[in-house]
């Protein structure tokens, strides 16, 4: 039994959290980006979670069942097709004068960070929680 | 006496309500952890289960019962999914839970510490 209970699990779900986060930003940044490092367009990023065993289940500590923790199963590509807009000027317009997009919408995007910033939140809300228990815990015996 | 103290039901309850509410609270956060796992089944401890065990080592008047009482981890079979990727847990529902339960654990550590105040105030005599 750890000292302060339950960290494993918040704390892989910060990271979690924290990378998703990342990925979004790195999609609004680069939401006008038309020619990444192959000369494409910049394709949108999607993060995926999964459950991993923290803990195994074990009849003499008292757990029956399997306790688990978050990571990030990966980060993959989005490839539908982005916009494609008018605008011969532009550096990158085909011959036609069209321009390829990102398919990164900001609305969309701003809706996973807000999601992904109340998760964070409430993580850390466990976290403080739990350290309170901790210290709770340490007060026992002490001279009132 | 002092062994009385020690071995008085009441506070053999709260032992083993402390490690109970510490096992819990190690479920409830692994569950607000995987909040946004697609199919992840929340885990809770069961407080009928435990109360139903405490009681029968109480009325059993073994003082050695006591001692194999522990709580266990299991699925909540309860909880039902209203949402698409089969996720059953609820964010708000589930930091009350985590909150209510950490209170519970302050309750009962005041609760041992004042066994202990009385014990010290009865060696002491002040």
């Amino acid at each position: 039994m750890n000292l302060i209970p339950g960290l494993q699990a918040t704390a892989s779900a910060l990271d979690a959290e924290r990378t998703r986060m990342n990925v979004v930003a790195e999609n609004i940044a680069n939401a006008f980006t038309t020619r990444d490092a192959n000369g494409d367009p910049y394709k949108r990023k999607i993060v995926s979670f999964e459950s991993v065993l923290a803990n195994q289940g074990d009849v003499q500590s008292g757990r029956s069942a399997p306790l688990y923790k978050v990571q990030i199963s990966g980060v993959t590509q989005d490839d539908t097709p982005g916009k494609i807009v008018y605008n011969p000027q532009h550096p990158d317009a085909d011959e036609k004068g069209m321009v390829h997009m990102p398919n990164v919408e900001s609305s969309r995007e701003m809706v996973d960070l807000i999601i992904s910033s109340r998760a964070y939140e409430a993580n850390l809300q466990v976290a403080r929680t739990s350290r309170q228990m901790a210290k709770q815990a340490l007060t026992i015996g002490n001279k009132s | 006496m002092i062994e009385g103290i020690f071995t008085n039901d009441n506070y053999m309850l709260a032992r083993k309500t402390l490690d109970y509410n510490n096992m819990r609270h190690e479920a409830l956060a692994a569950n607000l952890a995987s909040v946004e796992v697609p199919g992840y089944k929340r885990m809770d401890v069961s407080a009928s289960d435990f109360q139903a065990q405490l009681g029968k080592a109480l009325q059993s008047g073994n003082k050695n019962a006591m001692d194999s009482v522990t709580p266990q981890i299991s699925m909540d079979l309860t909880a039902v999914s209203s949402r698409r990727d089969g996720n059953n847990v609820e964010m708000d529902k589930e930091l009350m839970e985590i909150n209510s339960n950490a209170l519970e654990y302050e309750y009962v550590t005041r609760y041992i510490n004042h066994d202990y105040q009385m014990i010290r105030s009865a060696i002491s005599g002040q």
